[in-house]
């Protein structure tokens, strides 16, 4: 053998010495990458930051530098209100969420809650659906007096008035809360699962009870978890469009995206005005998810020590029940109710906020969905088309950069690593209605404006981050030495990004591309900025439908859109196994 | 027949009879001949055909009128099977706000622009931002379109018809059986207090130009609006969203909407037209006129200006009159049957609208303060 | 100890240095590696031997300096020149094993071949044969998955090896197995380095490891090399505190030579407290009569008596005795100085009792401190 060795090395004899290579594949890649991201990223932004020391004139054409806009913010009769309420809203829906995330959270990972395993899935569904669908549901469900569950109370239980009333700024906070619980709980399950046992045994073994364990070990070693979820919540919160779009800002109570979106295309269309908003919501955002992400994500890491194990599971006894019902309620109020409400309203010609079986009827369904028809509405049938295609076509080119940009981020040192990192934290702190102006302005001289392209680019720079989050957390679990190993073994960096570390990243690159197919499919706040007639997406023609046409309608798009997502849902949960869809 | 099988096929007749009327007018035009067409259609018709295709860029026209306008189009000019009309409907404000952005961009994909939105046409003209009209029927409107006070700047703006904002209210709804409007003061009674919908002035420059069309007309804004504020009304600015309300009986009086709404709700159940009832107002209806304008740069001038052509002429108007109940300023026009029922009689009602609408758009600010005072 | 002649190295380091911002993590580090040799980097984490390894292997490129292996140049900073890691031609094998988990065994061992775009039937050809020799030929269709941490660490072996690199490149690979476990492996990986003749560079923090199966042994701090040598020369004489401390248990305490009695041999005296003691010993290098040095002995080389006999001793007294079995573990008070002593089992010490301290000359040794 030992002869063979030095015959036998003749295999790998370099010719010469090579020149140290400024043009490697990798540095060429991580170069076109950043440039990719850069641009689609900053461009727009920058874009926005110049248009807003613009200050437009009366005739609406001309603009001249100035800082008006910004005197604006406080000067004007709505905009402070707004910027209030968005605080409001926000708070709120941060404290509804919290409590539902938190509290599920603990019942699902830490007691023994009966069947709580199959329960999961389900808790988090309102996530994957459109908040936009649930204000218009909940709109039909307790919105005054047309609410179903008012009109309910008065036949059935004698009640006079509306009971309810979800039209105002409690309506938002209610769906808003509702509809991202499930990002704490996320949050927050995960922390508790991967907590180490021993921790709290060890302050069992010392006298502790069930309850001071949980408040004085458990609860501070989950506390990073619970803020990250509170903090993404809150950020969200004040960048949604669609729920105060529908259920509080017709009705006197403005928010910042309301606004925003007004200015943009509103009758009192100021593009300017509407960039200096986003930029006091935008730095706002951004200033909160770079707290989260850089002081306070990397703390829930310090209970993972990677090895399997239960965590303690407390006996709830009799209780155990109540905790079973409190998580089904949960199911039933924000999953359950609101759909049914759509599929009873969708059912009917015209609303009148009672049900009319003689009237029941599928023309509905027929309007939105049956583009061959001639009563076909148009927005609504573009809408179905468009959005797959952005779907698939967005998650698949979002994916491949997430895996790029994640590979550059964990594998190379330097500068570029960390400008990269900070770039995928800017488009999460911006809401999609700001960066979709910015997307417009930039754009709008370029061939992509007015076609499905400006579209998928607006979808990919905001939501390629969730994506690229997906990857990161699988990446650092693959320990750095197993593409060394393959560096070594003679593989270039290509081969082995191909080989090695792609097949590894699989199930993280599987699950970034579910959650990004599912957002895509559902986003409304770009999407109304930047359409036009054929490129109108669900959300629009859903956005669509009660502007223009009624309840009924609306309700009709609104569940064919909640059925495509419920079964996206399910399809890929079946296909990926659990791990998929843990955002 | 059950009752349901019996809407059921009245619906079905209704969505049949719509287009097929329609079909009915349009195969009457369709045997135009040549000669029917005037010179300047005529001129346009084959750099029309040639351009293939044209973007109307509005807030009036539904799916269905639009369908319909296309069709005809089509069929009265000969443009072929090829030929593609996209009808873009976006809000008052995102049409203006899309136009403006292209103009200044350079960039076109629409067309023609067609809103109510006198300060814009004005500015966007003074800026030769619009193409030269050479219209054969502009002539059959002008007179009509001034007597009514709106605002036009032919060869470039031309107004094809307009809309108005009258009393809508829901009769089967409790307290309503035996209401009627027929001026403000109706409108206005305490009985009426939680009733009423107060439309949201700060959101659409419509309702500003009604509120300041009344002004002029010598209507005291403020106790309008005091009184209207007494009635303990709920705020609104989309007009569907109100039809809703009134649909509903939530609110089922709107002082402030359009009788193409209530069509649209009658189209989609019949028995709606027994209970959804509209007046006039005695103090004059403030017509709302849509300005058209061709836009210089897009990329279909020519379809673009013969489809302003169709608008004016009679085939094209009985079109989207039918289909959104909305007025022609067209000389000796009447409406055909089916709009009838929801359009009240030009010759016989006063209509107003604003000296100067230009101007008027420096009053909005001061306007809307004041109300937004009264009711937000 | 002399360097092996600079010309005959089959791997030739010069003046190597690494920076990680401020911090000399490798500084100036030169040696040689004779071909078919097997050397170990020893020394305690953040000495510089994992960098000064992954420099070799171009997993990190250097400040200064210049690695040659072969003749071939593997990096010149100086003059611009760098080998990518894959053109290097080095089997490698990590502390995590690395080991691919998608892949079955004979996957991963075949993995270098494929690379290398070897032919089908002689890939697998091979693979059955490096797979049998390390022990692990039944297990070519098990995903890697299912192989305990021993058998992860001969596949990593096996893939290493497969494809006759030049260099065999080894970083702690043992450090994640239990006791008996390393042992074992120390052996087997010394074996089979032995049958493939392959020049190996092995970093190590346990000297135990280092001792059983190095030929060569370089021990390293604060990214300098301190010592250099065969495994006796290491551990017999250390040429300071720093060496003699890591290899092995060591006395070690501050003195002077008072003078130099013949070449290697010297008189010196320690201090501690209020004791003092004078005896000959053996003189490390540079130790010249006045200089500073520290005494280095080694616990077995302490003889520990209840009578005092002639020549220098050091009176003591026993503050902990623990039986070990085939010793007793002492602890001896002498002033503020703790002596480690291993007594005869039979010896009986207990704590507490008085004790006479003799250094056996031949094994003390002056040293650098």
């Amino acid at each position: 053998m030992s002869t063979q060795t030095l015959a036998g090395s003749a295999s790998a004899q370099p010719a010469t010495s090579r020149w140290r290579s400024l043009v490697t594949q990798e540095s060429v890649a991580t170069v076109v990458v950043s440039v990719i991201v850069a641009a689609a990223v900053i461009l727009p932004l920058l874009v926005l930051v110049i248009s807003s020391f613009r200050v437009l004139d009366t005739g609406g054409f001309d603009s001249t530098w100035g800082l008006d806009n910004y005197r604006t913010l406080y000067t004007d009769r709505v905009i402070p209100k707004a910027f209030v309420n968005t605080l409001i809203v926000s708070a709120g829906s941060t404290v509804l969420a919290t409590f539902f995330g938190v509290t599920l959270a603990w019942i699902n990972a830490r007691t023994n809650c009966p069947g709580r395993d199959k329960l999961e899935p389900y808790n988090l569904i309102p996530f994957f659906l459109s908040p936009f669908v649930g204000a218009i549901a909940w709109h039909n469900l307790a919105g005054g007096h047309t609410g179903l569950l008012n009109s309910w109370a008065r036949d059935f239980l004698g009640f006079h008035g509306n009971v309810l009333n979800v039209d105002n700024l409690y309506g938002v906070i209610w769906v808003t809360g509702l509809f991202f619980a499930p990002l704490v709980y996320l949050f927050v399950v995960g922390s508790l699962r991967r907590m180490d046992p021993s921790l709290e045994d060890s302050a069992r073994t010392t006298g502790a009870g069930l309850w001071r364990t949980a408040m004085t070990v458990t609860l501070p070693l989950v506390a990073p978890g619970i803020l990250s979820g509170a903090i993404i919540v809150f950020v969200t919160s004040a960048g949604e469009f669609g729920v105060p779009f529908k259920l509080s800002a017709p009705y006197g109570w403005q928010t910042l995206t309301t606004q925003i979106f007004s200015k943009a295309v509103g009758d009192d269309a100021n593009i300017n005005l509407g960039a200096a908003m986003s930029m006091a919501l935008g730095i706002i955002t951004i200033m909160l998810i770079w707290i989260q992400q850089r002081y306070i994500a990397p703390r829930s890491f310090t209970t993972v020590t990677g090895k399997g194990f239960r965590p303690n599971v407390i006996d709830l006894g009799r209780w155990k029940w109540a905790a079973l019902a409190y998580n089904i309620g949960f199911i039933l109020i924000s999953v359950v109710l609101p759909i049914l409400c759509l599929l009873i309203v969708s059912l009917h010609p015209v609303w009148q906020a009672e049900i009319i079986p003689a009237d029941l009827t599928l023309h509905n369904y027929v309007r939105v969905l049956f583009w061959w028809r001639p009563d076909h509405i148009a927005a609504a049938t573009n809408g179905i088309y468009n959005s797959f295609i952005l779907a698939f076509a967005g998650a698949t080119i979002a994916m491949i950069l997430s895996l790029v940009v994640s590979y550059m981020i964990h594998r190379t040192k330097g500068m570029g690593a960390r400008l990269l990192d900070f770039l995928c934290v800017v488009p999460v702190g911006f809401p999609g209605i700001v960066l979709a102006m910015g997307v417009l302005l930039t754009y709008i001289r370029t061939p992509i404006y007015a076609t499905l392209w400006i579209i998928l680019l607006g979808y990919i720079t905001r939501f390629f981050p969730y994506g690229q989050r997906n990857i990161s957390s699988v990446m650092l679990a693959i320990s750095e030495e197993l593409d060394q190993s393959s560096r070594m073994a003679g593989a270039s960096w290509f081969t082995t990004l191909r080989r090695i570390t792609i097949p590894l990243l699989k199930p993280g690159i599987f699950a970034g591309w579910v959650l990004l197919f599912i957002i895509f499919l559902r986003e409304l706040s770009i999407s109304i900025i930047l359409y036009t007639s054929g490129t109108e997406t669900l959300s629009v023609g859903v956005y669509y439908l009660t502007n223009y046409e009624n309840e009924t309608l609306t309700s009709a798009l609104s569940m064919a859109q909640t059925v495509v997502l419920l079964i996206c849902i399910f399809v890929f949960r079946r296909v990926a196994g659990r791990e998929a869809l843990t955002a | 027949m059950s009752s349901r099988q019996k809407a059921r096929a009245f619906f079905k007749i209704a969505l049949i009879a719509a287009p097929l009327t329609a079909a009915v007018l349009v195969s009457a035009t369709a045997t135009v001949k040549a000669d029917d067409l005037t010179p300047q259609e005529k001129a346009l018709v084959a750099a029309a055909k040639a351009e293939g295709a044209v973007t109307v860029l509005n807030p009036q026209f539904s799916d269905s009128t639009g369908q319909l306008l296309g069709e005809a189009f089509i069929k009265r000019y000969n443009l072929g099977p090829n030929f593609k009309f996209n009808n873009l409907r976006k809000g008052t404000g995102a049409t203006v706000a899309q136009t403006r952005q292209e103009i200044q961009a350079g960039k076109h994909t629409a067309d023609i622009l067609i809103v109510s939105a006198p300060g814009f046409f004005d500015e966007a003209s003074k800026r030769g931002a619009f193409e030269k009209l050479d219209s054969g029927y502009w002539k059959n409107h002008e007179e009509g379109v001034k007597a009514a006070g709106q605002y036009s700047n032919y060869p470039y703006v031309v107004v094809p018809f307009a809309y108005t904002f009258q009393p809508v209210w829901n009769s089967s709804c409790p307290g309503m059986e035996h209401f009627s409007a027929s001026s403000y003061a109706d409108v206005l009674k305490p009985e009426l207090k939680g009733k009423t919908i107060a439309s949201d002035l700060t959101k659409s420059f419509t309702y500003d130009n009604t509120a300041l069309s009344l002004k002029e007309a010598g209507m005291n804004l403020d106790d309008l609006w005091t009184k209207l504020k007494a009635t303990d009304p709920l705020i609104e600015f989309r007009t569907e969203a109100k039809m809703q309300m009134i649909v509903s009986c939530q609110r089922p009086l709107d002082m402030w909407n359009l009788t193409g709404r209530v069509y649209q709700d009658v189209l989609k159940k019949p028995d709606m037209f027994k209970i959804l009832k509209f007046g006039t107002y005695k103090e004059g209806q403030v017509m709302l006129g849509n300005q058209a304008a061709v836009i210089k740069g897009a990329p279909h001038p020519n379809a673009a200006k013969l489809f302003i052509e169709f608008l004016l002429s009679k085939p094209g108007t009985d079109i989207f009159v039918v289909g959104e109940m909305m007025y022609s300023f067209m000389k000796d026009y009447t409406p055909p049957p089916e709009a009838q029922k929801y359009l009240f009689d030009m010759k016989k009602t006063k209509m107003i609208g604003l000296k100067d609408w230009i101007a008027a758009q420096a009053k909005f600010k001061e306007l809307r303060a004041d109300w937004q005072s009264k009711f937000q | 100890m002399e360097n092996s002649n600079a010309s005959s190295a089959y791997v030739e380091v010069q003046g190597l240095v690494k920076l990680f911002g401020n911090d000399r993590a490798v500084d100036d580090v030169s040696f040689g590696v004779p071909k078919g040799k097997f050397l170990t980097l020893l020394g305690p984490s953040g000495c510089g031997k994992t960098t000064t390894l992954m420099s070799i292997a171009g997993l990190h490129e250097i400040d200064a300096g210049s690695i040659h292996v072969g003749g071939v140049v593997y990096t010149a900073p100086a003059e611009g020149l760098f080998l990518a890691p894959e053109k290097r031609d080095i089997g490698m094998v990590f502390q995590s094993y690395a080991i691919w988990p998608h892949m079955t065994v004979a996957q991963n061992v075949a993995y270098p071949l494929e690379i290398r775009k070897i032919a089908r039937d002689e890939i697998d050809a091979r693979v059955t044969d490096v797979l049998k020799l390390v022990g692990l030929g039944k297990m070519a269709d098990k995903l890697a998955t299912q192989l305990s941490g021993g058998q992860q660490q001969r596949a990593a072996l096996a893939r290493a090896v497969v494809s006759r690199p030049r260099l065999l490149l080894f970083d702690e690979p043992l450090s994640n197995l239990d006791l008996k476990l390393r042992e074992q492996m120390r052996l087997e990986l010394k074996r089979i380095q032995n049958e493939v003749g392959i020049t190996s560079i092995y970093v190590t923090h346990d000297q135990a490891e280092a001792l059983v199966m190095s030929d060569e042994i370089i021990v390293m701090s604060k990214g300098r090399i301190q010592q250099r040598g065969g495994p006796r020369e290491i551990y017999g004489h250390p040429v300071n505190a720093y060496v003699s401390d890591f290899i092995g248990a060591a006395n070690l305490l501050k003195g002077r030579v008072l003078s130099v009695t013949a070449p290697g041999r010297g008189d010196v005296e320690i201090a501690t407290g209020l004791r003092k003691a004078q005896f000959s010993c053996k003189l490390g290098d540079g130790m010249a009569a006045g200089a500073e040095t520290v005494i280095s002995v080694r616990p077995e080389n302490v003889e520990a008596t209840r009578m005092n006999g002639d020549g220098p001793s050091l009176e003591g007294e026993v503050i902990q005795a623990i039986f070990l079995g085939n010793c007793i573990d002492c602890r001896v008070r002498w002033g503020e100085f703790e002596w480690k002593v291993m007594a005869h089992p039979r010896s009986g010490f207990k704590a507490g009792e008085k004790v006479y301290l003799r250094l056996d000359p031949e094994h003390t040794l002056a040293v650098q401190p």
